[in-house]
């Protein structure tokens, strides 16, 4: 069986023309391989995996050199399915099964075999809770599962992944394990290395284009007992008129991190948007001025220029100043969260949702780091819902969410 | 149980075309909304969304013409858009089934039907949108300049991204889904859509002999 192999030189069509914007990499998988890709933040690794399944430069055009064979093809989407990071922008259909049956109909099968095939996959996934769900329903976790039972339930030579940043950990754990255990090529694109476990090899992506030192002293502070400024007694939250949870306790005071942790469709997010007074909620008091960060950033960014959204202070200190000129709109991923993140900053309460997804190890805890010494320092009540656990470890106290049975 | 795709599409052409040939007729517009709400109760909640559109037809046409002229035209257009709205109201994968059946080419009723489905989409980033202004804006205005400013922007991002999505699932223009049976209920609303277009055409046609009499016996 032929392998993959990429030996290639690319450019971005929107980059300038200096030299440190090309991208140069260099790939080898062989059929059936499962490797583990990993890297700093705006390594390369997105490009990689859109190179491997065509879209780019078939979408993306861009300066172009060097070789790609995908099993002896050129980068295709036939043999490589891709599975990008924002799951969010990957949902097509209206129903959870049309979604994950999607991709057969488009491969030619009958629509009852198609069916059948992505309830299969559902129940040995564990998600069956999902079948019978409206993909507007489900949370980002959610949505970014069923877009992997997608791909799974192809007939594809290759998955690829890109980052698994918002499912929870049980969830990563069934999806690498089914696919570690399938005779196909199995690509990881992640930052959470503790996750390579059971792979080949691991491919370490050099370079990256976001670097932030880490701050150590962000827990030196003498805690102060200050204002209350969230106070949940016995709080119900709805979403979409149903209720999502109930018998909520807790206090959230200035200088206090709160972490939010939980499955997918806890109400993690739920939460944060009935503190924002987003939804629809009972017993939940706020004291103060609210900022929100999105889980897709971009709504949040609405002025032409970095700088007209964030604090110059922020800027400086998270090391984004180059980008202070820019329109919010064309910057990576990555750097649209962060600066969602520091424009909520602005405000006495900071409602983050999940913040860190897609940051390497090493930004994500400088990222993290600063933001606790902030909140310390400006008094600010921050809660932030993650799936990491090291950034929940940071944090003051942990409220672990579970879904209401009802 | 929804209504059926193929009577949806049929029932919603019949009505708005009634709407069309009475000549925008307060009594039709009636009927048609009266059906609309009656097997479609949830459209109602969409009222609220089309008030300023609404206001907007309402006071240009009263102010160039009178108060019956403009509640007139003002019913009709309602009565259209919750027409409309009745295919809104089904699947991705039962609008573009229904669609093939009427012969139209699966990658077209494919492409439409993810047209509406994106609308729906693009009506939750609106709102996102809002609800990310209202916390940083001063005045409404300035949300309703950061909402357009960030939506536009939003709205490129999100055909960038569907493009992705089908590209990454090896879109081919193949449909998804399959045809219902009629039910009842699905056999009941199409037979009231062809009856409010039979007294559509007779009153268009009542006109137009009224307007052939008037004009025989005129001196």
């Amino acid at each position: 069986m032929s392998k993959i192999y990429l030996n290639i030189e690319y450019k971005y069509p929107s980059k300038s023309s200096s030299s440190k914007n090309k991208v140069r990499l260099e790939f080898k998988a062989d059929y059936g391989e499962k490797v583990f890709l990993t890297g700093r933040t705006g390594s390369g690794k997105s490009t990689l995996l859109r190179i491997l399944n065509g879209l780019i430069p078939e979408m993306y055009g861009g300066d172009f050199r060097g070789k790609v064979s995908i099993y002896g093809r050129q980068g295709n989407n036939k043999d490589v399915f891709l599975i990008t990071q924002y799951p969010e922008e990957q949902i097509i259909c209206d129903n959870v099964l049309e979604e994950v049956a999607f991709p057969l109909i488009q491969r030619g099968f009958e629509w009852r075999e198609a069916i059948e095939r992505a309830e299969e996959i559902l129940t040995k996934l564990r998600l069956n809770d999902l079948i019978d769900m409206k993909t507007f329903e489900l949370s980002d976790g959610q949505k970014q599962a069923v877009i992997i039972c997608s791909g799974i339930v192809c007939d594809c030579k290759c998955i690829a992944i890109d980052e698994m940043a918002h499912l929870h950990p049980s969830i990563v754990k069934e999806v690498t394990s089914y696919l570690l255990k399938d005779d196909r090529t199995f690509i990881l694109s992640e930052h959470r290395t503790q996750l390579s476990e059971g792979f080949d090899r691991i491919f370490w992506l050099e370079g990256g284009s976001l670097k932030l030192d880490p701050v150590l002293d962000y827990n030196l502070y003498e805690k102060k007992e200050g204002k209350i400024l969230v106070h949940a007694r016995d709080a119900v939250v709805y979403r979409c008129g149903k209720k999502v949870l109930d018998c909520l306790n807790f206090k959230v005071r200035e200088g206090e991190v709160v972490a939010l942790v939980g499955v997918n469709g806890a109400g993690k997010t739920s939460l944060l948007r009935a503190v924002a007074g987003f939804e629809k909620s009972k017993g939940i008091e706020v004291n103060g001025k609210v900022g929100f960060s999105f889980q897709y950033p971009s709504y949040s960014l609405n002025t032409d220029r970095v700088i007209d959204e964030v604090d110059i202070r922020y800027l400086h200190y998270f090391n984004l100043i180059n980008i202070s000129l820019r329109h919010p709109h064309s910057l990576s991923g990555g750097e649209k969260r962060m600066v969602s993140s520091l424009k909520a900053l602005k405000s006495k309460i900071v409602l983050l949702d999940e913040p860190t997804a897609g940051l390497d190890e090493k930004l994500r805890f400088a990222f993290m780091s600063r933001i606790i010494k902030i909140a310390r320092e400006e008094g600010k009540a921050v809660l932030i819902s993650t799936h990491d656990e090291n950034i929940a470890e940071m944090c003051d106290f942990v409220l672990e969410l579970t879904p209401n049975e009802n | 149980m929804k209504i059926e795709g193929r009577t949806a599409i049929v029932s919603s052409l019949l009505l708005t075309t009634s709407i069309y040939i009475s000549g925008f007729s307060i009594y039709i517009s009636t009927l048609v909304l009266v059906l609309v709400f009656l097997f479609f109760p949830k459209i109602i909640l969409n009222i609220k969304k089309f008030i300023p559109f609404l206001m907007f037809f309402f006071l240009s046409s009263f102010i160039l013409s009178s108060l019956y002229y403009s509640i007139k035209i003002t019913l009709s257009i309602f009565a259209i858009l919750m027409s409309g709205l009745i295919v809104t109201n089904l699947s991705t994968s039962e609008f573009s089934k229904a669609l093939t059946y009427f012969k139209i080419p699966e990658s077209w009723a494919l492409s439409v039907s993810l047209a509406l489905r994106m609308l729906r989409v693009l009506e939750t980033d609106i709102c996102r949108c809002f609800e990310a202004a209202k916390l940083d804006s001063k005045s409404k205005f300035e949300t309703y300049f950061k909402v357009l400013k960030a939506f536009t922007a939003i709205a490129v991002l999100r055909s960038v991204s569907l493009a992705e999505a089908l590209y990454c699932k090896g879109y081919s223009g193949k449909v998804l889904g399959e045809l219902r049976k009629p039910s009842l209920k699905d056999v009941v609303f199409l037979l009231l859509s062809i009856f409010v277009l039979i007294l559509s055409l007779l009153l268009f046609f009542e006109n137009k002999i009224y307007f052939a009499i008037c004009v025989t016996l005129k001196p």
